[in-house]
């Protein structure tokens, strides 16, 4: 897939296969205005819970937060300011326009991807279908969310990622323009890291630094450590900040529901959104007999370690990954809707799953793909259109 | 032990503490907590009418925290694949 209006966007075949298919699907101005509800409303829901996870440092343990990251969770927090710069919301939803079900199946609040995708993509090929492009804010508002985090001068700002992953590398450099900060890419192996300060590929302190790499693996890293204990010392700024990495945790999942089902957290607002739009989740696997239900680690990615259970207990989808196999969560399982859609080797028929990105609070785009029962990384993007 | 009554015993004992999630962190440094015992509910509890179940069991304490650390190398490199979610 090539355009002179991608600038970004270069991997629309990906392992050999098709990733980007260009055939719109039409969601209603209704169901539009649904998901955007049901995103800033979830939004809230993880703003409140993540305030009071940072309470405990068990509960960060409980979480699956490193050891070595739980100092700069809770001393680089900042309460005042939106859980996540760019998170998305991974919404199940079923039935249509204002009647539909949907259900929130994770949060990507650290290092969501399909950013690209949502904003670039989605605008050229709904333009070239002279069709509405649902997603119009997405750059605007990826804009004023920085602005709104970044209260003070930086000297030396730096966006970073994987150099050699091409998916990682074009979107951050997509929020790196779409930011409008006076900010330069820098892969990640080029970063240095001393015992007093984080430096770019010209030997210049840093002292912003936007990462789409996850903190759990900086904490498994000696540079990453120590990078981590320069943040929480205040030497380094880090976007996405560190309540972001806490949401992502799909332990943050069973946090809301215990605080929903069993205290007085919630306010009454509050307990309906949660009783709309959350499934229930619970930290081992007596609590759903005889009912079908997932399996999820807490820091999986792209379905990795995820497992779908049926009814009797038995397993009826898995993704293998011998890397997320800690801190499970078992989590209520809904079906996502089947949808048919066209590929260059013919018509495939798959799970229809509905991304939502909550950029600086505010509901920012929609990311549709489609793929098998668990969505991994060979799914489609689906590009989307409101009526 | 049960992590899902774990967390039931820690949320409950943060909001005993803090009264609600607005307020400072109340957790003592992370070095004496490692001494602190974890505690736990009975096994008890029933399923509501949703099919979801409520703790009614005793508090208990006991047992250490275990932590688990890390390895070793630069910036990037323990990456396999993918950072998307």
């Amino acid at each position: 897939m090539d355009h002179p209006a991608l600038h970004f966007f270069n991997w629309g075949v990906m392992h050999n296969c098709q990733y980007a298919t260009i055939e719109p699907l039409a969601i209603s101005k209704e169901l539009l205005t649904e998901i955007k509800t049901a995103t800033e409303a979830c939004g809230k829901i993880y703003q409140k819970a993540v305030d009071f996870a940072l309470n405990s440092a068990q509960i960060l343990r409980l979480l699956g937060i490193p050891e070595t990251a739980i100092e700069f969770c809770r001393l680089a927090y900042d309460p005042h300011m939106p859980v996540t710069v760019i998170g998305r919301f991974d919404f199940a939803v079923n039935g249509a326009g204002e009647n539909a079900e949907i259900k929130l199946l994770e949060f990507n609040s650290d290092t969501p991807t399909g950013v690209v995708e949502a904003s670039e993509l989605n605008a050229l090929i709904t333009k070239l279908r002279h069709v509405k492009n649902p997603n119009e804010m997405f750059a605007g508002n990826v804009k004023k969310a920085f602005h709104q985090f970044i209260s003070k001068k930086y000297e030396n700002i730096i966006f970073t990622s994987l150099g050699w992953h091409q998916e990682d590398k074009g979107t951050v450099l997509a929020e790196l323009a779409f930011s409008g900060l006076p900010a330069k890419y820098v892969p990640l192996d080029s970063i240095r890291v001393t015992a007093d300060r984080v430096a770019d590929d010209r030997g210049n302190r840093i002292d912003l630094l936007y990462r789409l790499y996850p903190v759990e693996w900086f904490a498994r890293e000696i540079d990453g450590i120590k990078l981590l204990e320069l943040a929480a010392k205040g030497k380094l700024d880090l976007l996405n900040p560190p309540s972001a990495f806490v949401a992502q945790s799909k332990v943050m999942l069973a946090i809301i529901w215990e605080l929903y089902k069993n205290t007085h957290f919630f306010n009454k607002a509050e307990q309906e959104i949660v009783a709309r739009y959350f499934l229930p989740v619970y930290l081992d696997n007596i609590y759903f007999k005889g009912r079908p239900h997932a399996v999820k680690p807490a820091f999986g990615r792209e379905g990795g370690g995820v497992c779908l259970y049926d009814e009797k207990g038995e397993i009826e989808a898995f993704v293998e990954n011998q890397e997320y196999i800690n801190d499970l969560v078992y989590q209520e399982r809904v079906t996502l809707p089947i949808h048919t859609i066209s590929t260059w080797s013919g018509e495939f028929t798959g799970r229809l799953l509905v991304g939502s990105f909550l950029i600086g609070g505010e509901f920012s785009g929609v990311l549709l793909r489609v793929g098998e029962a668990i969505t991994g990384d060979l799914a489609y993007f689906l590009p989307v259109t409101s009526t | 032990m049960n992590r899902q009554k774990l967390l039931g015993v820690l949320v409950a004992g943060i909001i005993a503490l803090t009264g609600c999630s607005q307020t400072a962190s109340n957790d003592p440094p992370a070095e004496e907590e490692e001494q602190q015992e974890d505690v736990y509910y009975d096994d008890e509890g029933y399923y509501d009418d949703d099919g979801h179940f409520i703790h009614t069991g005793k508090i208990h304490s006991g047992g250490k925290s275990k932590i688990t650390s890390s390895s070793s190398k630069g910036l990037g490199s323990s990456a396999k694949g993918s950072v998307s979610s």
